[in-house]
């Protein structure tokens, strides 16, 4: 007999290897957290097959119940997922940042784009908010 | 006065299109050996073009990247062009750049930081009482850390020498109050001396965001978060270039 939940379960593990791998393959996801994806969903189909791993596993540990121990990892996963994911959005903005910086200082230098004293004064203003792009220097936002 | 120092003004500017010109004429008046780079972040009006007729060198970032952003801009600007002296004045027109000259004389005399402080002199300035003892208390602290008597940690108006240029062009934090409160606490890790010289300010038209209990309630706390970021953070010292041109 198959316990309750067996299908749902396997159902659930084979979706999240698929997407990892998915993930992985279009290069969306890359490097470490790319392995962590597809070891959580390799993780969660094998504990869908052999459901008595489970219990061998939280015995082995000594947590009394098995499912105390999914849902902590779940949750420690997900602390180190999102920790990993905040470090990798202030490394890029600080380097957006700096990225900023050297474009208005390599425009500051294009007499087309209003550096020099001798430019044109019609450079900035509302065209620029309107997201017209100018001849000169192209935007992408 | 400042003929041995190539001393860059930068004014940071966000939509300041009818100060920016008075504030780029005052500099080239008051510091006529100073060059001037207005960095205009993002404005939407015509900030960036009046402070080029006005005779300034302008840059203009693609996004806004709040007054560190747009100040670090220029502090990288003085390191290329081999500044050896970088002084903020706001596009907004508080600070009165008749005081220029004194800020600069103030790093000759040997510091490396120095604050136009409005609290200092004995001009009163529009601001809450509950402010007031905020800011008396921030000051406290900050001089505290710094090691040296400050009276107004939260002024733009400041002047770097050679040392600091080099520190300021690698470190100056975007966040809220980081560009004020965390520069100085970076500079005294770096091992930088910072002075103060009293100034005069105007009154800003807009004026200063939270002022009743607890908005100052709430600044205070920001304040702090800042100052402590610029203790536990690690500020590496760039390596100086001594004798290089």
């Amino acid at each position: 007999m198959r316990p309750d939940g067996y299908w749902l379960g396997l159902v659930g593990g084979v979706i999240v290897l698929l997407l990892s791998l998915e993930l992985v393959r279009r290069r969306q996801v890359r490097g470490r957290l790319a392995l962590a994806w597809v070891v959580l969903g390799a993780a969660a189909v094998v504990l869908a097959l052999f459901p008595e791993l489970l219990g061998d596993l939280s015995a082995a540990v000594n947590v009394q119940v098995p499912l105390n121990l999914v849902l902590f990892s779940g949750v420690l996963f997900l602390l180190v997922v999102s920790m990993q994911l905040a470090s990798e959005v202030g490394r890029l903005e600080s380097r957006t940042r700096r990225l900023a910086e050297e474009v208005a200082l390599l425009r500051a230098h294009l007499p087309a784009a209003g550096g020099s004293p001798a430019a044109d004064p019609s450079t900035p203003a509302a065209a620029d908010t309107a997201g017209a792009a100018r001849p000169t220097t192209p935007r992408a936002s | 006065m400042t003929g041995m120092l190539r001393t860059l003004v930068v004014v940071p500017a966000l939509d300041e299109e009818h100060t920016v010109a008075a504030v780029v004429a005052g500099v080239r008046r008051d510091l006529p050996g100073a060059d001037v780079l207005v960095v205009d972040d993002h404005s939407s009006d015509a900030t960036g073009a009046r402070a080029a007729a006005a005779g300034a060198v302008v840059a203009r970032l693609p996004f806004r990247l709040g007054v560190g952003g747009a100040v670090r801009t220029g502090f990288t600007h003085a390191v290329r062009e081999g500044y050896d002296v970088v002084v903020q004045v706001d596009g907004d027109g508080q600070h009165d750049t008749r005081h220029l000259p004194e800020l600069v004389a103030a790093l000759e005399a040997g510091a490396d930081v120095v604050v136009g402080a409005r609290f200092a002199g004995a001009d009163p300035y529009g601001v809450s009482r509950t402010r007031r003892a905020v800011m008396a208390i921030l000051a406290r602290l900050v001089s505290a850390i710094v090691g040296s008597h400050l009276t107004d940690v939260t002024s733009g108006y400041r002047a770097a020498g050679p040392r600091a240029v080099r520190v300021f062009a690698e470190h100056y934090p975007a966040e809220y109050l980081g560009d004020t409160l965390e520069t100085l606490v970076i500079a005294r890790r770096c091992r930088l001396v910072v002075r103060q010289v009293p100034v005069r300010m105007t009154a800003r038209e807009h004026g200063r965001p939270s002022q009743g209990v607890v908005g100052s309630v709430v600044y205070l706390s920001r304040a702090v978060a800042a100052i402590g970021l610029g203790m536990v953070r690690r500020w590496s010292v760039p390596v100086p270039v001594e004798g290089a041109p």
